[in-house]
């Protein structure tokens, strides 16, 4: 693999229309230029004119309200003459439009102008997106619920290099006591800078989704995941990360007959929570701060044998340890698969997803005196989980309505030490139906088996659009 | 454990899925038709590539010969399959005649496709002529008719203009499989060349994407908008 200097972006091969309109513009650009000289000139020339008119009509009784031919070829020699300066200037002007002799531009006028201009500032692109999603969920044993969320994102092509994308997560929390109203819940999703290095591998920092198997990357916006609840292995009280604050390098490239794609990342990493009686021992990727001076690391490799199958493995390092667990460290390794293509026997689309992730922190001892109530707590500390995804469209059915229903079966699957809080096996099957709207507009009525005696049973509606 | 109160969703789920499932089987288990096909649809939800129109297509011999090679020339791979070979934003047309596609309704279909559904995102290729249109229709019916045709290929002579029909093609291919890979494609025509460079430049950084298949991608969409 070579790795060429950045030979312009999308926007320096461009279809010839839009050349044609690049190029119109500056000719444009042009003629208001040369316009501009153009009109200081006539301007006062109409102006004459006029005025010998005006002139000339002021006083209809005025016996001299006409011009004698001596003064009317003079005016004329007048005319012909600032036509042929006119001309002259024009021509000495050349395609820049700057007029030899002319006032030299004032510094800290067009200069400024002419640097922000190189820098591209002026060509950025915005583009407001994201998604939003309502839905009904009725979980076991528990009230039936209505809920809403939204989750704009702003992406800002500054140049052809470089781009920022940001996105907030806006929801709902449920009130603390009865007397309270439900607060609303505003996180920072995104907000990242990258820079592309050429065509192979591009550079960013910032708070981004973290490419630790496939998923938050890529699937899980309310409108592409095809169910309304994100697999357990990624959801609250999972073990994979989706978004950390730090640095990341990332690009493709064709190896042979595939396509590899890479990522490599360092975080402020996750916090390892040791004082929560039903939560120690767990990994907080919620947490964005640095606690300990020390850094998660990792990487992912992707590689696509051919265009509809992609299977990765994920790699993290961390030390999530707050003061007294300095001997903690945590391993992360994922692998998944992503398929999608049509089967003509089935006469519709098929796709296939899954992932599986272990998670496997030091050995500790939580709650060491029995201070807080729950210890003294040690166990070894692996986890491991993950899910299996198969859905059908009947894309080629006869039936045009039957065209937009998906049918989508999960397995999920959980595994928690079972001396830890909350441990055990959490597994579940969901059935699910969609209707697809629009490409971007999804109906999803889902039920959710849980397997075990304890693992609850939830029936979720969701509407979700992207925008 | 009481899942009595989750019985009533649990049955009207069955129910409705018992439905739509048997619905969604009887239908795809017809192959043929016992009468004439009516106005068809296309699938709507996956937006169609669209290629430059304004395209040297090459006709000096009609028939289904010339039909493959303009078929080729437009680029209509990009999104339709034909004996495996091709893009899936579109349906196979492998099989048009075994499916009772009149070559009436080809042409119209190439000519006007919102004719046929007005949501579809293919796009007319109003411009071409009688005999390019009867060239395709002949390409397509004689697929299911004599087997193994061979699949188009690209056009390998650009054209004169910036962005050639084979870019074009590639980055309707690129964009069916790579973006089709996640999530549903949102035709071209709901964007504007600058939005599109926004929206490709994201999935550059997300995907990623290499800079080839992020200019390819872009020429397609911003031909096809």
């Amino acid at each position: 693999m070579e790795c060429f200097p950045y030979r312009g972006g999308p926007q320096g091969r461009v279809p010839s229309a839009r050349n044609a309109r690049h190029e119109a513009a500056g000719a444009v650009v042009e003629r208001v230029n040369t316009m501009e000289w153009r009109n200081r000139v006539y301007g006062p020339v109409v102006l004459l004119l006029l005025s010998g008119c005006v002139w000339g009509a002021a006083d209809p009784n005025d016996k001299d309200r006409y011009v004698s031919r001596q003064e009317y070829e003079a005016l004329k020699k007048q005319l012909a003459d600032v036509e042929t300066r006119l001309k002259a200037q024009e021509k000495a002007a050349g395609p820049q439009g700057q007029v030899p002799g002319a006032e030299a531009p004032q510094p800290g006028t067009t200069e400024p102008r002419r640097k922000v201009d190189r820098l591209g500032l002026f060509d950025t692109n915005l583009l407001l997106t994201g998604d939003a999603a309502v839905g009904f969920s009725k979980t076991q044993d528990q009230p039936s619920t209505f809920t809403a969320e939204f989750n704009p994102m702003l992406l800002w092509q500054l140049n052809e290099r470089l781009f920022f994308e940001g996105s907030l997560e806006l929801g709902l929390q449920g009130p603390e006591t009865n007397g309270e109203g439900s607060a609303t819940d505003v996180e920072l999703d995104l907000a990242n800078l990258t820079y592309l290095l050429n065509d192979y591998i591009l550079a960013g920092a910032g708070k981004f989704s973290v490419p630790f198997t496939a998923y938050h990357n890529h699937l899980d916006p309310t409108w592409i995941n095809k169910l309304p609840a994100d697999p357990l292995v990624y959801g609250d009280g999972g073990i994979a990360p989706d978004s950390g604050v730090g640095a990341f390098a990332t690009g493709a490239a064709p190896w042979r007959r595939m396509l590899v794609n890479y990522a490599v990342f360092v975080t402020n990493g996750p916090a390892l929570i040791t004082d929560d009686p039903q939560a120690a021992g767990s990994l907080n990727f919620d947490n964005y701060n640095d606690l300990n001076d020390n850094k998660a690391v990792g990487f992912r490799i992707g590689l696509l044998p051919f265009s509809r199958l992609e299977v990765g493995y994920s790699f993290e390092f961390s030390n999530p340890n707050p003061p007294g667990f300095e001997t903690v460290h945590s391993t992360l390794h994922g692998v998944d698969l992503n398929y999608v293509a049509p089967i003509a026997a089935l006469q519709g689309q098929l796709t296939a997803r899954a992932a599986w992730v272990w998670s496997n922190l030091s050995e500790a001892t939580y709650d060491p005196t029995g201070a807080l109530g729950f210890g003294p707590l040690r166990f070894a500390n692996d986890r491991n989980g993950g899910y299996a995804e198969l859905a059908y469209r009947p894309t080629e059915a006869a039936e045009r309505f039957l065209r937009n229903f998906e049918f989508v079966a999960r397995y999920d699957r959980l595994n928690i030490p079972a001396q830890a809080p909350g441990g055990g096996t959490q597994e579940q099957w969901t059935a699910g139906i969609d209707y697809w709207i629009t490409a971007r507009t999804i109906l999803k009525a889902a039920y959710t088996f849980g397997v075990h005696e304890n693992d609850p049973e939830v029936f979720a509606l969701q509407f979700a659009t992207g925008f | 454990m009481r899942r009595t109160d989750l019985n009533q969703y649990r049955y009207a789920g069955l129910v409705v899925a018992g439905v739509v499932l048997g619905l969604t089987l009887a239908s795809c288990s017809t192959t043929e038709r016992s009468s004439p096909p009516t106005a068809q649809s296309r699938p709507t939800m996956f937006p169609i590539a669209s290629v430059s129109e304004t395209v040297d297509a090459q006709t000096s011999s009609g028939g289904a010969a010339a039909g493959q090679k303009l078929f080729g020339t437009l680029g209509c791979a990009a999104c339709h399959t034909v004996n495996g070979k091709g893009g899936t934003a579109g349906p196979d047309l492998s099989q048009e005649a075994k499916k009772g596609r009149s070559a009436s309704w080809l042409a119209a279909q190439i000519r006007n496709p919102k004719a046929h559904t007005p949501q579809t995102v293919m796009p007319a290729y109003g411009n071409l002529s009688e005999q390019q249109v009867s060239d395709l229709v002949d390409y397509l019916l004689s697929l299911s008719a004599a087997g193994a045709a061979v699949a188009p290929t690209l056009p390998g002579r650009p054209p004169a203009t910036t962005v050639s029909s084979s870019e074009v093609a590639t980055g309707g291919k690129r964009w069916s499989q790579r973006c089709g890979q996640c999530h549903n494609l949102r035709p071209p025509a709901e964007y504007d060349d600058a939005q599109w460079a926004v929206a490709v430049h994201h999935m550059r950084v997300r995907v990623p994407l290499t800079g080839a298949e992020q200019r390819d991608i872009l020429a397609f969409l911003q031909a096809s908008n």
